[in-house]
Order: C-alpha cells, then structure tokens, then sequence
C-alpha cells in the first residue's frame, strides 16, 4: 500500500513537471527540434568555462550566430559587421591593421585580437572588461567608433526579414528576434570556434615532427616565455604589464579603469601566441609590427615602472639565435583548418 | 491519505500558476499587493523638464530618471520573510508612470516591515544575456565594462561644472569594493501587523525623495561632480544616498 502511494505520487510528480515544462512551451511552433551539437575539448586542454549551460549548442543556433557575425545590419550604416574585423584568414583579426575601421571612417582604440577557443576565456578584452561571451557583442553593436548601432533598431532589421524569423524559429523555436536570442546565437557561433590543428598539435600528436630550429624555438619559449603565455591556450589568461610605455594620445591603462586599482595600471590580458603569425600587427594598440619587433621589445627590456612584471624587469636574454629559432617556432601556432573551416566562413 | 493528495494536488495548481509568470516564489495571487512609488525633490512631486532644487540651493531640471528596484519581501517582526520575491527586478522610470506601480502578491501571513532591494543582483551581472526587465536593450547596461546601471539619473543645472550644463550619474557595480546594491527594510507605518486578503488588494506608497541622491549619508552636490558613469567609490557614495531616498508613507486597503 505505501510502495504504491509512493509510485503514484512519483507519477503525478512526473507529470506535474512535464505539464509545467509544456505550459512554459506554448509559444513553440511546430517547427523542427534544433540538433544539439557539442563542443569537443582538444587533447590536452584543459575543460572549457560552462559557456552553454544556459544557451544549449545546437546547429541552428551556430547557423543563425554565423548569419549574425556577418551581417552589416548590426551596424548603423549597414556596413560594418563583426567579420569585417574579424577576419577569418587573420584568424579573425583585423588584417594587417594595429586599428580597425569602424562607422563612417572612425577607427578602434584597439587592436582587435583573433577569435577562437573563446570557450577558455573567463574574461574578454584587453583589459578583460567583459566578463561573459554572450555580451561582449553589445561592446562593439553600440560602440559609437565600431558598429554605432542601437539594439532595438537592430532587432527591428530583424524582425522585419523574413529570412531572419527563420533561422530564429530554426534556432529557439519562436521567429521573434529578441536581444537575447541574437546574443546566445552569436555565442554559439563564437564559442564553437577551436583552433587546434597547428603544426605544434600535430607534432604533440606524434603526426609531424619538428625542424630543429623549431625545436629549439619550442625549448626557448618554454623556458622564456610559457610563464605568462601558457600552453595550451598559450595565455594563462592573467593580467600583465609586459613594459610597453604608455601611449600618450591613447592614455590606455588597461585593467586599471576596469578594477580602478594603481596596481593595476597598464596591466592587459596575456594574449594567446595560437595562429600569432596571421595576427599582425601586435600589442593591444598594434604598436609592433613584426614578430622580430616584439622579441627585441623581450631582449632590450621594458620600460621600468611600478607594475611591470617581475619576470621581464631586466629583459629577457635571447641570443640573436635563439631569437631566430623562436621565430621559427611562433609559425608552428598556425592552424589553417580552423581558419579554412567552412563552418567559420561567411555564409553564402 | 487525502489531505497529502491534496496538497500535491494544490503544489502543482501553484507551480502551474507560478511557473510561467515572473514571480518565483510560490504564493497565492488572490493576495495582492500594490507598491505605489511616489517621486519626490525635498517634499515635492519631482517634474520633468521644470526647474526645480536641491537642498544645496542649486537649480536643475530632471530628464532622465531610472531606479531597479526588486527583492521585495514582507517580514515579520524579525527579519524572516513570510512571503519573498527575491530575484525578480523592476525598472522605475519616473516619467512613464505605469512603471511607478508594482504588483505583486503574497499570502494570508501577518507582516510588519517590507523589504526591497536597490539594484541587481551580481549573479545576474556575470551570468550573460538576461531578458524582461534585465534585457540590455532597456539601455540600463554598460557595455564596455560588464554590469548592470542600478539608477541613472540625467538632467542640466547652472551648478554643473560641465561645458553644456548637464550632469549624468550611472550609478552601478557589484565587485568587490564597488557593490552599489542596496537593501532597506522598512517598517509598517501602523503599529501593528498587517496582513493581504485573499482576493483584495493592499496598497503601499513609498516616497523616493530625490533630494537625499544630493545630501544625505553623503554631501553630494552637483556643482562637486556633474558625471559619474561608471563603478568606483564615488558611485558606492551615490548608492548610500538612494538608499536613503525611499520611506513608507502608507498602507491602505484598496
Ligand atoms: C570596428 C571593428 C570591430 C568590429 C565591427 C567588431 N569588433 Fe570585436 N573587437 C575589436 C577590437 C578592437 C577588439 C578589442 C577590444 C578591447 O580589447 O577593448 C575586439 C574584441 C572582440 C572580442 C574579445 C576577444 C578577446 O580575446 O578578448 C570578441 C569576442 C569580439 N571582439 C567579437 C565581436 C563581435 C561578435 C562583433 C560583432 C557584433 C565584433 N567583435 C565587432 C574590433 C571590432
Ligand atoms: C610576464 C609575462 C610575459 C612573458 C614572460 C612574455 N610575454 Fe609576451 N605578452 C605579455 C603581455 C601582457 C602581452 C600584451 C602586451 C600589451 O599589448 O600590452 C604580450 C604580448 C605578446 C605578443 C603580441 C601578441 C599579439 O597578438 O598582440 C607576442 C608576439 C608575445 N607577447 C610573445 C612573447 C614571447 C615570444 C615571449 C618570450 C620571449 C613572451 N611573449 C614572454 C606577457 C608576457
């Protein structure tokens, strides 16, 4: 008799869940169940933040994300999109530019960084001011420089486009664009976008094998620079002063005017060295513009001040050799699957 | 063996009921509850585009007046809440005046003080893209520094030190150091409890008076600083203040 009130009571249970949960769905349409996709952690990486927990990966969301990312209708005069900065064959950085072009010839403040293994990131930017993927967006959407676009004026484009209230039903089974369906789907597209694929993973993997100067860059990185550009990521997504001097038009401090702290003046967020021979010019405002240039900024020392890391104070001793060796090795960071990826690439 | 049915029975009325709406919490909707928020500078109805002044004597005109308000709860005597709708957040626009009206509900528990909550939760700041009263959209986010605006507050006076005479206060944080969230619990104006009545509807009027945003816990004149947009120490004197703006004038049965 109790085993059987205890079975009915899990039934009705059971059903009360399930009705909610159909209550809660009555705005869904008949449209197909959008296909769940994972994100695959490469060998070696370490587990990726729970950046879709709330945003379940699917196809269709990455799909509609992808539309997004290249669309110019989130910008103001509909012709800046987030690619346009974002390029793939820079491992979507901006291409040979330290600024990008925004609205109506107006530039960045910035060097834009690539964008892959984004999944990793705790924080975004360079001074790490935003601190979730799915947001980041509205940095750049309303940016007066950037996109200068307005939200509402953005989910009107959309909402007036047939082919848009598609791939939104498609994606989360409502075709109404809302702000926070247009954030998720570009978070999907950005968090599914892994390079892992360089000539130094394969050489991990057993595939390929190193030249000797390559392997002799690997053992000078690995004891001069690994510390703050940390494998795998090749960042250890911390905040340093690596000794470049304050930019006197720009008066960037970095990850002080997010903390407000001194100590954290011109403090920014390691970048990761993945894919670093297609992201020139270097430095958060590109002020290097060769691989050649950064590693003499190592080996001349930086500019002394009261944050700058311990670990760079007296500079870094680099031979001319091994300089050339690190080079060598640098280019092994490339991988050109992700950035071949049709997947990544502009739609249509 | 009936009363248990029943109760699951009456458990899955409410989550149905619950489930879908805002609120969170489970409470009987028949009990309703009224918060009435009435704008005020100095003890008199605060106005748009009207020059009005602050107790430093200075002019100013209001443009623009916003305020998140949530976590609203009726208490005991104590602190323990007999009914509580913690997560859930209201943006006051002092010049729509539908927004200056709250409805929420509760149940038949006696209560004597309300508690509310200035601000937005720091869950909520660092979990993504939010929606209804959260959504960026409604232009109450920051974007190059994560983190919702708790209050803005924009307007033009002679006393602002600034080029084109305006003043722009955003006020918002929630790291370490910089939280400018604020909870009040404030006590009945009767000197009894109170209880909602199923299917009637109680209505309490706060008054949030501008004028402590500019003197209060803090000396804050505009002719000091005309700008603050963005989280800091200034921005946590700001957050005293508006904690200091709201009383409960009243509790009637409406
Ligand atoms: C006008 C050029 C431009 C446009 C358009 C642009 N970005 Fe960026 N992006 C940048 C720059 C510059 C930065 C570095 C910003 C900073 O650190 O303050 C950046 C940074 C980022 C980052 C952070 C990367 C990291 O490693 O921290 C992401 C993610 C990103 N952008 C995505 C986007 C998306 C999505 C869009 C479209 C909605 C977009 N960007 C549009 C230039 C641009
Ligand atoms: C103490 C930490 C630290 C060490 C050690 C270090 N770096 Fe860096 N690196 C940084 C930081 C921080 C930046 C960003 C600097 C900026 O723009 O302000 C950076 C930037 C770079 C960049 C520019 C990347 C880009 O996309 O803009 C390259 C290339 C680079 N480092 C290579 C190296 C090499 C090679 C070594 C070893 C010889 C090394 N780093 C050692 C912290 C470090």
């Amino acid at each position: 008799m109790n085993r059987l009130r205890v079975i009915g009571s899990m039934i009705l249970t059971a059903g009360i869940v399930t009705a909610v949960a159909t209550a809660c769905r009555k705005e869904e349409t008949a449209s197909g169940v959008p296909t769940p996709l994972t994100l695959v952690t490469p060998a070696g990486f370490p587990a990726p933040n729970d950046l879709f927990g709330n945003n379940p990966l699917t196809k269709q969301g990455v799909e509609l994300g992808r539309v997004l990312f290249y669309d110019g209708r989130l910008s103001r005069d509909g012709q800046v999109s987030c690619g346009s900065c974002h390029q793939p064959f820079a491992a979507f950085s901006t291409f040979e530019h330290a600024f990008s072009h925004g609205i109506g010839n107006q530039f960045t403040t910035r060097n834009a960084p690539g964008l892959f293994n984004l999944a990793w990131h705790r924080e975004l930017h360079w001074d790490g001011g935003i601190n979730h993927l799915e947001v980041q967006p509205l940095a750049p959407i309303t940016a007066a420089n950037e996109m200068g676009e307005d939200l509402s004026n953005i989910l009107k484009k959309l909402n007036a486009d047939s082919r848009y209230r598609a791939l939104f039903r498609d994606a989360f089974g409502d075709p109404e664009a809302t702000s926070q369906r247009m954030l998720k789907a570009l978070s999907q597209f950005m968090g599914i976008i892994v390079s892992a694929d360089s000539k130094y993973d394969r050489m991990l993997a057993g595939k390929v094998n190193f030249t000797q100067a390559e392997a002799a860059g690997y053992a000078v990185f690995k004891a001069k620079c690994a510390g703050c550009h940390q494998e795998p990521l090749f960042t250890d997504l911390s905040y340093r002063n690596s000794g470049l001097p304050l930019d006197p038009l720009l008066k960037d401090v970095g990850r002080m005017r997010i903390t407000g702290k001194t100590a954290d003046s011109l403090k920014f967020k390691v970048p990761s060295l993945r894919n670093v021979a297609l992201t020139a010019p270097y430095g958060h405002d590109g002020r290097f513009y060769t691989l050649a240039a950064v590693i003499d900024h190592y080996r001349s020392g930086p500019k002394p001040g009261p944050t700058v890391d311990v670990a760079l104070r007296a500079g870094l001793s680099i031979s001319s050799n091994e300089s050339a060796d690190l080079l060598q090795f640098l280019t092994t960071l490339t991988d050109t699957t992700f950035t071949k990826d049709p997947r990544f690439k502009e739609p249509g | 063996m009936y009363t248990r049915w029943l109760n699951i029975l009456l458990m899955a009325a409410l989550l149905w009921l619950s489930a879908c709406g805002k609120d969170t919490s489970i409470e009987d909707p028949g009990y309703r509850l009224r918060i009435r928020v009435v704008p005020m500078i100095d003890g008199f109805p605060l106005q748009r585009g009207v020059d009005q002044s602050n107790s430093w004597g200075e002019a100013f005109r209001t443009d623009v007046f916003r305020i998140y308000l949530g976590g609203f709860a009726l208490l005991d005597e104590g602190t323990d809440p007999v009914s509580d709708h913690p997560d859930t957040y209201h943006l006051l626009d002092v010049f729509d005046s539908a927004s200056m009206s709250i409805n929420i509900h509760g149940n038949g528990t006696p209560f004597r003080r309300l508690r509310l909550q200035i601000g937005i939760d720091s869950i909520r700041n660092v979990s993504g893209a939010q929606t209804g009263s959260l959504d960026p959209l409604l232009g109450m986010f920051w974007t190059w520094q994560t983190g919702y605006i708790h209050a803005k507050f924009e307007g033009s006076s002679p006393a602002s030190t600034r080029p084109d005479k305006r003043f722009t206060y955003h006020i918002g944080g929630f790291r370490q150091g910089q939280d400018s969230k604020r909870i009040l619990m404030l006590d009945l104006p009767v000197n009894k409890a109170w209880s909602l009545e199923r299917s009637g509807l109680t209505e309490i009027t706060l008054h949030m008076d501008i004028g402590a945003w500019f003197r209060s816990e803090h000396d804050l004149p505009i002719s000091a600083q005309a700008q603050v947009m963005q989280p800091g120490l200034l921005a946590v004197q700001y957050a005293d203040n508006y904690a200091r703006m709201f009383s409960l004038e009243s509790i009637e049965r409406r």
